[in-house]
C-alpha cells in the first residue's frame, strides 16, 4: 500500500484503515464521527475514489494508492480546493472539513466545472453540522469559476 | 482478533470458501460487526483477478458483476438499465458505492436494500458460485426473509443478469431525508406504454414493506393493458395494499407504509 | 448574498471585514490536533461502564474480574469519587452511580487500561445487578402524586410563573382566541466530533483537556468532586468539533480527573457516536398550551401559555431554559397581558440540557402558529400582523414588562423579510406548483437576549500582555467551537489598537491563561468576551498615554516603557449593563427571571413544495433577516446563519431522538437523521445592522436567535402549500401525509 506516495506496511489486514492511519501512521487528519459510513469525517482517496476509512480493512487495500488530506497540499502551498475552503469561509469547528476537501478533489478530478446537482451528490456522505453547506458550494463554484 | 484472508484467484476463494465469513464492500458486515455481530474469519471477494467484468451486454442480457463496486457497475453502464442507475444514485453515498457491491445488497437481504427493487421488477437472475460450481437463481427467490438467503456459507454472489428492455423504467424511493437514508417505502417498475397510454408488460416491485422486496402481481394485473385514468390507478393501489404487510419501526409506522405505498406508485405513474 | 458586499465600516480597518477564520489553513491540511486527536507519553485509555436500563438501583458491582483481564490499570466506582455530586445550577446528579439510575447509560464505573481493547475488555467484564424500575417517561405522569419520585423532593423541578395584566379578561373579549397544544421533539446536537479529552495529574496539579463550553464551571465542578482547590485544575477546552451545548455540562472532565489521579498516567478517553447519541444532553421537548387572543385589528390583547417541559433525570441547566423559553414565550411581541406557567419535570428520559437557543425555539413553534392561525381567522395578512405587533425600542417587554434596549431592530428586520421577493411573490410562486409537489411560503419571527440576562450580572475577562518588542497577545474567551471566535476578537483588538491584524495573537480557552469568562453560551462569547477584549484594548491605550506616548504610537517604544513599569499587562472584566429601566417589574422578580436588555432578531421567510402523494417536504428556499448590531466579520454572521438554518430545518423536518419507556432508539445516524448536502435550499442573509452600545465595536450576539424562526416559517410554509396545521415537530412525511389525510375525511 502507498499513503500519501509513501510504500508502508501494516500487520494486521483485518485492522480499519481508519484506525491504521490514525494511530499507526499518525495521520490523524481523517476523522472519527460516526464509524459506520454515515458521516464521511473519515473520508480518504483510495485508488483516487474517496471511500470511508471506517468501512475498509486494511487487507482489502494491500495494493491500493490512498490519499488521506495531509497528502493534498502541495510544497508550494495548499491545494487550490483547501484555498477555496480557506477563502469562502467553508469550515467552522472544522471537523468534517478534512472529509469535505477529499470528497471535493475527488469531485473535481472527475468533473472539473460540477453543476450543482453534481456537487450536492458528491457531498451527501459528508455531513457538516456548522456551515449549512452552502460556504462549501460557494468554495466549490469559485473553483470553476 | 479478526483475521482477514484476501484470496487473489476465483480457484482460490473456492478452496477457501467456508473457512469464514466473505466480506465484500464491507458497508454492511463492518457496521453489523461494530454493533456486536461476531465474526473470527473474514474472506475478503474484491481483490479477484479473474472475477466478473463490472458489466457486459450478452445477447439481450446485461450482465452486471456482484463482485465489483456499484460505481464501477454503473459507470460501465452508462445509461442503460435506468431503473438500476436511478437506484444508485439514491442508493448511500459515494463513498459507499465505492465500496458497496450489488452482491452484498442482495446477500444482506435487507427488505429495505436499494439494489432488489429494480433487479425484481426486471425479473432479472443471480448467478451464485460456490466450491461445487456455478447456479443461476430468480432474484426473488435468492432472498427468503430479512437478512436470509438461500446462499450456503460457502457461497458468494457472482454476477447479477438483468434482461435489457426498450421501454419505461424507474426506481423511487422515500426516505426520512432527500439523500442518505434508509428507504421507508421504495417502488421499482418497468412497463411499455402505447401511443394511446396503454401499459403493458407491467412490472412493479416493492421494498420495505415486507419481509423481502415483493412483486405487486394484483396490481399489475390491474394496470396491465390499462391507461392509467383515476379509476385505474386508484383500483391499482387499493390492490397494491393488499399485497404488502410492512411492519412498524423507528423510520415509520406500518400504516403510512401501507398508505404511501399506493402514493408512490401514483408517482410513477404521473412522472415516468 | 455574497459577505463581499458588506462595506467595512469607514472609522474600522478590520471590523466589518470579512475575514477568515484564524485556524483555517491548518483545518484544511488535517493538521489542527483536536483534542480527540491528543496522545501523550505513556498515556492510557478510558472507558465508561454504563447501565442499560433507564430506571433501577444499581445493588452490586463486581469488578473484581475487570480488574484481572490483562491491560487494565484501573477501575473506579463511586466508592472512588471523593465527593460523588455533580450539578451546576441544582447539584442533583451523582459523578458514578452509587444506587439509584436515573437514565439510561449512567455512568457506574471507570476503566483504565493500556490499550483502547483492555479498556473495553475490563468495561465489559463488570458486572452489574440491578433491581430495574418501571421508566417514568411521559412528563404529565411525572407530576403526578402518585409517580415514584426521581429525587427527594418530588418530580417537579421547578415551576415558574408570571403574568403581566388580567390575560383572562384579556382573553375574554378578544375578537379571536387560538387555543391549541403543541409538541416539540427532543433534538441531539450531532457535533461531528462525538468528543472526548485527556487528562494528566502531575506535581497535585490537574490537566484536563476537555471540550468544555464552561471552562470556568467545568473547573469547580472537577474541584468540588475530587475535593480539591480549583486552583489546582487547569481546563484547556479547545479547539473541538463542535457544541452547540452539547458541551456545556456534565461528568466528563471529572471522569478525567479521577482516571489520572488513580493511575498517575495520562489518560484519554473517546467516546463513541452511540453513547453521546445515548447519554448526552439533548434540546428538551416541549408541551406547550397556547391560547392567544387579538383584536379586529389584528392587535394581540392577550397570550396565556403553559409548558410542560421534559428535563429528564438531572437538573442540569433546565432551571435556567425554563426561564428563558418563559422570556421568549411572548415572542417580539408587544402586549398588554400576558401570562406564563412553566413546569419542568424530572423523568427518566434523555436529560434536557443547552442547545443553540435554550427554550426559545420551543416557544417559537407554538406561538407564531398560533399567530398564522388568528390571521386566517381575522382573514388578514400573517405578516401585518406581525408588523403591527412588533416590539420596538423603549417598549415594555410584554411578559416582565422591563424596557426593550435601544438596539433591537425587530421591526425593520421585519420589513426586510416582508419586502423579500420570496415573501412578495408568493401568491405567483405556489401557482407554478407541479406534479404532485404543492407549494408554500410561510414567515417567522424571533428574538432572543444577548448574554445571560443582565441583572443576573453578566462578566466576562480578557487579559493582555504586550511584550517588550511590542507584540500583543489577548487571552480571553471560554473556548472556540467553530464561530470565528478568535477572529473576531483579533479584529476587534486591530481597531481598538490600530494595528495590523496578523500582529495580534489571541488564545482562548484555557482556565490557566484566560480570566474567568464564562460560557462559550447565550449568544455572549462575542457580545461580552469581545467586550472583554475592547476594554483591555482601551486599558493599554490609556496605559501608553500615562507613559508618554502619542500618536503615531511607536510599538516597540510602547512595550518596553511599560515593561519597565510593570504595566505590560492588563487584566479586565467587563460587566454587561443592568436592566436600566425596570417598568413594572418587580425587583424581587428580576433574579429569578432574569430578564435582558439587549435583544437580537431574526426573521425568516421559507417556501417549501409539499408532495401531497406522500407527505415530503422539501425546504426550497429561506432567506433570514438578522439583526446582529455590527457585523463584526459578515461571513461569521453569514456562516452562523446558514449553519443554524440547516440545524432548524433538521427541527422542523426530520430530527426526532425517540426513546422507548426511557430507552433510547435513534442512537446511530443511521436512525437519527440530521439534514446532508441534498437538503439545502437556496440559502439568503440580510443583515440588518444596528449597534449596540454595550457591545464590541456595537456587535451583538445572534448564533441562537437564526436557529429561531426556522422550524415555524417551514410549517406556515406547509400550511400554506397543503392547509394543514402542523401541531408537533418534526413534520416528517408521516407526520405531514396524515395531517392530509386528516383534512380529507
Amino acid at each position: 500500500m502507498n499513503v500519501n506516495g509513501q510504500k508502508v506496511s501494516f500487520h494486521s489486514p483485518a485492522q480499519r484503515l481508519l484506525d491504521y492511519l490514525r494511530d499507526s501512521l499518525e495521520l490523524t487528519g481523517a476523522k472519527e464521527g460516526c464509524g459506520m459510513g454515515e458521516c464521511g469525517a473519515c473520508t480518504v482517496l483510495v485508488d483516487g475514489e474517496p471511500v470511508c476509512s471506517c468501512l475498509v480493512l486494511v487487507g482489502q487495500i494491500s495494493n491500493a494508492d490512498v490519499v488521506t488530506v495531509e497528502g493534498l497540499a502541495g510544497a508550494d502551498g495548499l491545494h487550490p480546493v483547501q484555498q477555496a475552503i480557506v477563502d469562502c469561509h467553508a469550515s467552522q469547528c472544522g471537523f468534517c472539513t478534512p472529509g469535505v476537501v477529499v470528497s471535493t478533489t475527488a469531485l473535481l478530478a472527475r468533473r472539473p466545472q460540477p453543476d450543482e446537482t453534481e456537487v450536492r451528490e458528491a457531498l451527501v456522505g459528508n455531513l457538516c453540522r456548522c456551515t449549512g453547506y452552502q460556504a462549501i458550494f460557494r468554495a466549490i463554484t469559485s473553483l470553476g469559476e | 482478533m479478526v483475521e482477514l484472508l484476501s484470496p487473489a484467484t476465483l480457484l482460490d476463494l473456492r478452496t477457501l470458501a467456508g473457512t469464514g465469513r466473505i466480506i465484500a464492500g464491507g458497508t454492511d458486515l463492518i457496521v453489523q460487526m461494530r454493533s456486536g455481530r461476531n465474526e473470527t474469519h473474514l474472506i475478503d471477494i474484491t481483490n479477484i483477478e479473474d472475477a466478473p467484468p463490472a458489466a457486459i451486454i450478452r445477447s439481450g442480457v446485461a450482465e452486471l458483476s456482484a463482485m465489483a463496486s456499484i460505481t464501477k457497475v454503473v459507470d460501465e453502464l452508462n445509461g442503460r438499465l435506468p431503473g438500476i442507475a436511478a437506484a444508485a444514485q439514491v442508493f448511500a453515498s459515494l463513498q459507499i458505492r465505492n465500496r458497496a457491491t450489488i452482491g452484498g445488497n442482495l446477500a444482506n437481504a435487507s427488505p429495505a436494500g436499494d439494489m432488489i427493487p429494480p433487479l425484481v421488477a426486471a425479473e432479472a437472475y443471480a448467478v451464485v458460485d460456490g466450491p461445487s460450481g456455478q447456479r443461476r437463481i430468480p432474484v426473488d427467490e435468492l432472498i427468503t426473509g430479512p437478512g436470509r438467503t438461500v446462499l450456503e456459507p460457502n457461497e458468494w454472489l457472482s454476477l447479477v443478469g438483468v434482461p435489457l428492455f426498450e421501454g419505461e423504467e424507474g426506481f423511487i424511493k422515500l426516505g426520512g431525508r432527500t439523500a442518505m437514508a434508509i428507504s421507508i417505502v421504495s417502488l421499482a417498475w418497468r412497463w411499455h406504454r402505447s401511443d394511446h397510454g396503454a401499459l403493458t408488460g407491467v412490472r412493479i416491485a416493492l421494498g420495505a414493506v415486507a419481509p423481502t422486496v415483493v412483486r405487486a402481481h394484483k396490481a399489475e394485473a390491474i394496470l396491465e393493458g390499462q391507461q392509467p385514468t383515476a379509476d385505474v390507478v386508484m383500483a391499482a393501489t387499493d390492490a397494491l395494499q393488499t399485497e404488502i404487510s410492512p411492519i412498524g419501526d423507528v423510520r415509520a409506522s406500518a400504516g403510512y407504509r401501507q398508505a404511501v405505498a399506493g402514493g408512490l406508485l401514483r408517482q410513477a405513474l404521473a412522472t415516468s | 448574498m455574497t459577505t463581499e458586499s458588506v462595506e467595512a465600516p469607514a472609522r474600522t480597518r478590520y471590523v466589518g471585514r470579512s475575514v477568515p477564520t484564524r485556524d483555517a489553513d491548518v483545518v484544511v491540511t488535517g493538521e489542527l490536533e483536536y483534542l480527540t486527536d491528543m496522545t501523550l507519553p505513556n498515556m492510557l485509555h478510558g472507558k465508561i461502564v454504563r447501565t442499560n436500563v433507564p430506571h433501577g438501583r444499581l445493588l452490586e458491582l463486581e469488578t473484581e474480574a475487570a480488574r484481572r483481564v490483562p491491560g487494565v490499570v484501573a477501575v473506579l466506582t463511586a466508592a472512588d469519587v471523593p465527593n460523588n455530586i455533580l450539578g451546576a445550577i441544582v447539584p442533583d446528579q451523582p459523578v458514578l452511580v452509587d444506587g439509584l439510575i436515573r437514565q439510561f447509560g449512567d455512568a457506574v464505573a471507570l476503566v483504565a487500561g493500556t490499550t483502547v481493547a483492555a479498556a473495553e475488555a475490563g468495561a465489559a467484564a463488570i458486572q452489574m445487578k440491578v433491581e430495574t424500575m418501571p421508566a417514568v417517561s411521559d412528563p404529565r405522569e411525572a407530576l403526578r402524586a402518585s409517580a415514584p419520585s426521581l429525587h427527594d423532593g418530588g418530580n417537579l423541578l421547578l415551576e415558574l410563573t408570571h403574568e403581566r395584566g388580567d390575560v383572562d379578561q384579556a382573553l375574554a373579549g378578544a375578537a379571536v382566541v387560538v387555543d391549541r397544544t403543541f409538541l416539540t421533539q427532543v433534538q441531539e446536537h450531532v457535533c461531528l466530533e462525538p468528543g472526548g479529552g485527556v487528562g494528566q495529574y502531575k506535581n497535585g496539579q490537574f490537566t484536563i483537556w476537555a471540550g468544555t463550553q464552561l471552562p470556568g464551571n467545568s473547573q469547580s465542578e472537577v474541584a468540588r468532586a475530587l475535593m480539591i482547590d480549583p486552583e489546582d485544575v487547569r481546563i484547556i477546552s479547545t479547539p473541538i468539533g463542535g457544541s452547540f451545548g452539547s458541551k456545556a455540562e456534565g461528568p466528563f472532565p471529572i471522569f478525567l480527573a479521577l482516571l489520572a489521579k488513580a493511575t498517575d498516567r495520562p489518560v484519554r478517553i473517546v467516546l463513541t457516536r452511540e453513547e453521546v447519541m445515548a447519554v448526552g444532553v439533548k434540546r428538551h421537548p416541549f408541551r406547550v398550551h397556547t391560547r392567544l387572543g387579538l383584536d379586529r385589528d389584528g392587535r394581540i390583547v392577550g397570550l396565556d401559555t403553559d409548558a410542560i417541559v421534559d428535563a429528564g433525570p438531572y437538573a442540569g441547566f433546565s432551571p435556567a431554559v425554563l426561564s428563558i423559553a418563559a422570556e421568549a414565550s411572548t415572542g417580539p411581541y408587544s402586549m398588554p397581558n400576558a401570562r406564563f406557567r412553566g413546569r419542568a419535570a424530572y423523568t427518566n428520559n434523555s436529560n434536557g440540557g443547552a442547545f443553540r437557543g435554550y427554550g426559545v425555539p420551543q416557544m417559537a413553534f407554538p406561538l407564531e402558529s398560533s399567530i398564522l392561525e388568528a390571521a386566517e381567522r381575522l382573514e388578514m395578512d400573517a405578516a401585518e400582523i406581525k408588523r403591527r405587533n412588533i416590539l420596538h425600542p423603549g417598549d415594555p417587554h410584554a411578559l416582565y414588562g422591563h424596557t426593550i434596549g435601544p438596539s433591537f431592530r425587530g421591526a425593520e428586520t421585519l420589513d426586510a423579510v416582508i419586502d423579500h421577493p420570496w415573501w412578495r411573490d408568493r401568491a405567483a410562486w405556489k401557482e407554478q406548483a407541479t406534479g404532485p409537489w404543492e407549494r408554500g411560503t410561510g414567515i417567522a419571527a424571533a428574538l432572543k437576549g444577548c448574554g445571560y440576562g443582565s441583572a443576573k450580572g453578566d462578566r466576562a475577562g480578557a487579559r493582555l500582555q504586550i511584550s517588550i518588542d511590542g507584540s500583543i497577545t489577548i487571552w480571553a474567551g471560554p473556548n472556540h467551537s467553530g464561530q470565528f471566535i478568535e477572529t473576531a476578537y483579533a479584529q476587534v483588538a486591530a481597531d481598538a489598537l490600530r494595528r495590523p491584524y496578523d500582529e495580534i495573537l489571541v488564545v482562548v480557552g484555557d482556565t490557566e491563561l484566560v480570566p474567568e469568562s464564562g460560557s462559550c453560551a447565550a449568544s455572549r462569547s462575542l457580545y461580552m468576551g469581545g467586550g472583554a477584549v475592547l476594554k483591555a484594548c482601551e486599558e493599554l491605550i490609556s496605559r501608553i498615554r500615562a507613559v508618554g506616548l502619542a500618536d503615531p504610537i511607536d510599538w516597540n517604544e510602547a512595550g518596553e516603557r511599560l515593561g519597565a513599569k510593570g504595566l505590560a499587562l492588563v487584566e479586565v472584566y467587563h460587566d454587561a449593563p443592568d436592566v436600566t429601566e425596570l417598568g413594572e417589574m418587580h425587583p424581587d422578580d428580576v433574579p429569578r427571571l432574569h430578564p435582558h436588555r439587549v435583544y437580537s432578531s431574526a426573521v425568516h421567510v421559507a417556501r417549501v413544495e409539499v408532495n401531497r402523494f406522500t407527505g415530503q417536504v422539501e425546504v426550497r428556499g429561506i432567506a433570514c433577516a438578522v439583526d446582529c448590531g455590527i457585523a463584526v466579520n459578515p461571513a461569521g454572521v453569514v456562516g452562523q446563519t446558514e449553519g443554524a438554518i440547516l440545524q432548524g430545518i433538521g427541527l422542523a423536518l426530520m430530527e426526532d431522538f425517540k426513546l422507548e419507556a426511557g430507552v433510547p432508539q435513534t442512537t446511530s445516524l443511521e436512525t437519527y437523521l440530521i439534514p446532508t448536502a441534498g437538503d439545502v435550499p437556496e440559502l439568503e442573509t440580510i443583515i440588518v445592522e444596528g449597534g449596540e452600545e454595550t457591545g464590541p465595536f456595537g456587535a451583538k450576539g445572534i448564533a441562537e436567535v437564526v436557529l429561531v424562526p426556522t422550524a415555524p416559517a417551514i410549517t406556515a410554509a406547509i400550511r400554506d402549500a397543503v392547509g394543514v396545521v402542523v401541531d408537533r415537530l418534526p413534520a416528517t412525511p408521516e407526520t405531514v401525509y396524515r395531517l392530509m389525510e386528516g383534512l380529507k375525511s
